[in-house]
């Protein structure tokens, strides 16, 4: 009969082997979820020390940001807390294996030669993004894109300005228009206030809202019509996107219809919404393994 | 008997989102929330972020001379800490941090915007009052901190101290000074009348 390492060595009957008195005592090994809990926290520290030495010592880091930084900290600790408990795991440990077997053929001259695409498809399967076997019509498909992508940019510009990394500052005379846009103190580019890009700067972000509120919208509506589940199908991954992208654009609302009334109370709606989304999500089943890691006898 | 490795809760099936999402998930999740609403509003309470255009320096002397209508930027009390210098119509002074209280853009001027011009931050359209640096429009949560200038005989523009966000000129730099030389401060009559809040004076007869 096949005796499993978990009936071997249980937590509570670990034998060290006699040693000498001069050697260091030996630890009793960790648990996976102590060792969970310890990737989660080296994440979290090491997300910490990139915020406050990225904003140059918090001077780029206003009140303002705050919450959404402290989110993006709790949730380096549950993603780094969830992914080593999935990589503890026999499916995770399996995915893992199948993820480095692709990734050695796709980037090998053979691999490159038979199959050139392996290397997209397989950033394709990370990312989640929906592939043509995944949804039934091209109108879903397009939609799972467009969100994907929407998602992906939101991330991209919210997180480092929630970091307090990127800063814009005023360029040339200050009765003029010139802005530049920092990163770590860095000046990346200089844009006028009032033209086109700049507009487009400063409001990236709401016409990505605008991305996700159409195509999240459009996929709720959907409902169960979309052939596969996966993270942006779960319905209440899909209504919190709608509601930080709506609550985002009612920010904007207010600055440009409004002269700003309402803002304070619609920048704490949309604070509470964006935490919520980012503490819940480490959570939540939505967070599943990237699809194509997956041997088939795991699929449900 | 359950096995450790057995799942505590029976997920429900109805719901595929809330499948392994036990109510022990949903406590963490809350005290999570909790426990970071107050360590977040303690760190901000205790003062662990720099606040911009705060503090005194020594006096430095930003500009020759300033026209009416024009303006000068300058790093003041630190190089960091980006400044205006406003000479307006009327011959009057005014300075200002340009980091905007609100998420800390720089702030423009605009000197077509308002009667007599205002300061505007493009990131969300806060706008400040030029005269007091008080909020007219916009998300920013208070005014923009003051640059205290002055002029020496020669037309001379110089940077003297700081105050704070709805803090009068006086008060600033009294503050300024107490902290750094008490005796200096009560020569100066920092500790007379010119410390009293500026409310509404009545006259006197
Ligand atoms: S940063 Fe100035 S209004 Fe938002």
């Amino acid at each position: 009969m096949a005796v499993s390492e978990q009936e071997v060595s249980g937590p509570g009957e670990w034998d060290p082997q006699p040693r000498p008195p001069w050697a260091e005592p030996e630890l009793p090994p960790r648990t996976v979820g102590q060792r969970a809990v310890l990737v989660g926290v080296l994440a979290s520290l090491t997300l910490v020390l990139a915020i406050v030495a990225g904003s140059r010592g918090l001077r780029d880091l206003d009140a303002a940001q705050l919450p959404y930084a402290a989110a993006t900290v709790f949730l380096a600790f549950g993603l780094a807390h969830r992914f080593t408990c999935w990589v503890n795991a026999p499916a995770g440990r399996r995915s893992v294996q199948l993820l480095r077997l692709r990734w050695r053929s796709a980037t090998s001259w053979s691999g490159l030669r038979a199959e050139p695409l392996a290397l997209p498809r397989l950033a394709r399967d990370l990312l989640g993004l929906p592939q043509r076997a995944d949804s039934p019509s091209p109108a879903d498909r397009v939609a799972r894109h467009l969100l994907c992508w929407g998602c992906l940019a939101a991330a991209a510009i919210t997180f480092p300005l929630s970091w307090g990394w990127l800063s814009f500052t005023v360029s040339g005379d200050p009765a003029g228009s010139g802005c530049l846009l920092r990163l770590w103190g860095h000046r990346l580019f200089g844009f006028d206030a009032d033209g086109l890009v700049g507009w487009a700067v400063f409001h990236g972000l709401a016409l990505v809202a605008v991305l996700v509120v159409a195509t999240a919208g459009f996929l709720l509506w959907r409902g169960d019509r979309a052939a596969t589940g996966g993270l942006l199908l779960n319905p209440l991954v899909l209504t919190a996107l709608l509601t930080l992208a709506v609550t985002g654009l009612l920010l904007t609302f207010s600055e440009l219809a409004l002269h700003g009334a309402g803002y304070q109370f619609l920048a704490v709606l949309h604070a509470a919404s964006v935490v919520f989304a980012l503490l819940y999500l480490p959570f939540s089943t939505a967070l599943r393994a990237p699809r194509g890691t997956e041997r088939r006898h795991d699929q449900p | 008997m359950t096995s450790p490795e057995e799942p505590r809760e029976l997920p429900d099936a109805a719901s595929p989102t809330m499948a392994t999402t036990t109510r022990r998930d949903c406590l963490r999740l809350v005290a999570t929330l909790s426990g970071g609403l107050a360590v977040g509003s303690t760190v901000v309470a205790a003062g662990v972020l720099p606040r911009h255009g705060d503090g005194g320096a020594d006096p430095l002397k930003v500009a020759d001379q300033l026209a009416p209508g024009a303006t000068i930027t300058f790093g003041y009390p630190t190089a960091q800490d980006r400044a205006i210098g406003i000479r307006l119509a009327d011959g009057s002074l005014a300075g200002y941090s340009t980091v905007c209280t609100h998420m800390a853009c720089g702030v423009l001027w605009r000197p077509d915007r308002g009667a007599v011009g205002e300061l505007y931050c493009p990131c969300h359209g806060g706008a400040f009052d030029v005269r007091s640096g008080d909020v007219t429009a916009g998300p920013p949560p208070r005014g923009l901190p003051k640059v205290v200038l002055v002029e020496d005989p020669a037309g001379g523009i110089w940077a003297i101290g700081t105050a704070r966000s709805g803090e009068s000129e006086e008060h600033g730099v009294c503050r300024q000074l107490h902290e750094r030389d008490p005796d200096l401060a009560h020569q100066a009559g920092c500790d007379g009348p010119t410390v009293a809040p500026t409310g509404p004076v009545k006259e006197q007869t």
